[in-house]
């Protein structure tokens, strides 16, 4: 080996160990360190509809989320049949998601998990719930407020929940029994609503008829207000009125009292609030007082949360 | 000079109470039943004149008028701001019947109710 060759050699030998030095690794720890802390499944995951196109998904708040290892939360929404779904990453800290581009009839299936900061999650601590939306209600079929009138009224006491002519909720008269779902009834100082054939209208021998569940503990004004951990189809329904002057929760409501309807044949499931003002359920003054309602239809049988 | 004054007492009164009977009369609130229909088919004798939404959509669209037909005779409506309730016609002419609140006026012989409130009587 010539001198020359020599030199050459220990100049590659340097360059490698100046170019090995100045790479050189400084962090103690490994570079992908890996953490054995999965955060646990949500609690309360409920769901609401607030109007046509959008779905509140509801939580509680995650008791780990001071947890530094937890990093966030992978929620998906897929519609039912379909392959397609909408993923989204939410803070850990969030509490609800609104799902707005839901289509009316259609089932989604909405599951959250928490993930730690290796973007890992247990498929056991994945919840899910499945909702869709509802039709929302504050006009009737000749786009004025939805009023049910007293017993003492010239003006209709029945509802129709919807009516197919009107595209929305119908209020009829005694004569047109054979489409009350609902109604109310004033006669001998009281004020109930609920279930057409058990309002005591002894004319009433062929209504649609609807069964109804109590009255929620709830005191609202709107109906996209309220989420629920349970489908609809759960509740316990059947023939009977709520008695707006006594129930103890229609006394403390100050906005409004909401129940859930079905039809008989368990097919169309809704939800009905009826609006509390100044104290008083009846409105107006005279023969004419009525009560005020809202009504969330689903006009799509069988959709899940009226699956039965 | 008492009998002058008695007199004049005596017309005052009547003018008084006239026009407080006019002013009553004017005013006074009543409810008129009948049915929503469209001009176009009262002046051609359609035997079927209920109206469904769209129909009625349809006269609106194309300034036909809505009046209400009660007991044969045609009643233009009004609401209180003197605004013809064409709009609020629309909307409950798919009812077979319906109940005006409001004051009645004839003038130059066309009937005309001034309208608070309508609901549907079906």
């Amino acid at each position: 080996m010539n001198l020359k060759k020599l030199h050459g050699i220990l100049a590659v030998l340097l360059l490698s160990l100046f170019v090995f030095t100045a790479c050189e690794e400084t962090e103690d720890g490994p570079l992908n360190p890996s953490t054995s802390n999965y955060p646990t499944a949500v609690t309360g995951l409920a769901a609401g509809c607030a109007d046509e196109n959008t779905i509140i998904f509801a939580w509680d708040e995650h008791n780990q989320n001071a947890e530094s290892w937890f990093k966030d939360f992978l929620i998906t929404i897929r519609a039912e049949g379909s392959i397609d779904s909408t993923t989204v990453v939410l803070a850990k800290t969030a509490t609800e998601y609104k799902f707005e581009n839901a289509v009316e009839g259609t089932i989604y299936n909405f599951s959250i998990v928490g993930r730690n900061d290796d973007n890992e999650y247990r498929t056991s601590s994945i919840a899910t719930i499945q909702w869709a939306t509802a039709s929302q209600f504050k006009k009737n079929d000749n786009n004025a407020d939805i009023k049910v009138y007293a017993s003492t009224s010239d003006f209709g006491s029945g509802l129709q929940l919807y009516n197919e002519d009107g595209e929305a909720p119908k209020v009829w008269k005694i004569a047109s029994q054979a489409n009350w779902n609902l109604g109310l009834v004033t006669k001998n100082n009281q004020v109930k609503f609920g279930s057409a054939s058990a309002l005591g209208y002894s004319n009433l021998t062929t209504c649609a008829d609807a069964e109804i569940t109590s009255l929620f503990n709830v005191d609202v004004d709107k109906l996209g207000d309220v989420v629920f951990e349970e489908k609809p189809a759960t509740f316990t329904y059947s023939k009977k009125t709520i008695d707006l002057l006594n129930d103890p929760i229609a006394v403390k409501a100050t906005k409004g009292v909401m129940f859930f309807v079905r039809t008989l044949d368990k097919k169309h499931y809704a939800k009905i609030l009826i609006l509390k003002k100044n104290g008083s359920f009846l409105q107006g003054s005279g023969d004419d007082q009525y009560v005020q309602v809202y009504v969330s239809y689903q006009k799509v049988e069988n959709v899940p949360f009226a699956k039965h | 000079m008492k009998k002058i004054i008695l007199i004049t007492a005596l017309i005052f009164s009547f003018v008084f109470i006239n026009a407080s009977i006019n002013a009553n009369a004017a005013t006074k609130v009543q409810t008129f039943k009948g049915q929503i229909v469209s001009l176009d088919d009262v002046l051609s004798g359609a035997k079927n004149k209920q109206l469904t939404k769209a129909k009625a959509q349809e006269c609106y669209d194309n300034n036909v008028p809505l009046v209400v037909f009660i007991s044969n005779k045609v009643y233009f409506v009004k609401n209180e701001d003197g605004s013809y309730a064409f709009k609020k016609l629309k909307d409950y002419a798919h009812n077979k019947k319906v109940a005006l609140k409001g004051t009645k006026k004839v003038k130059n012989g066309i009937n005309c109710i001034i309208m608070s409130n309508i609901e549907s009587l079906d």
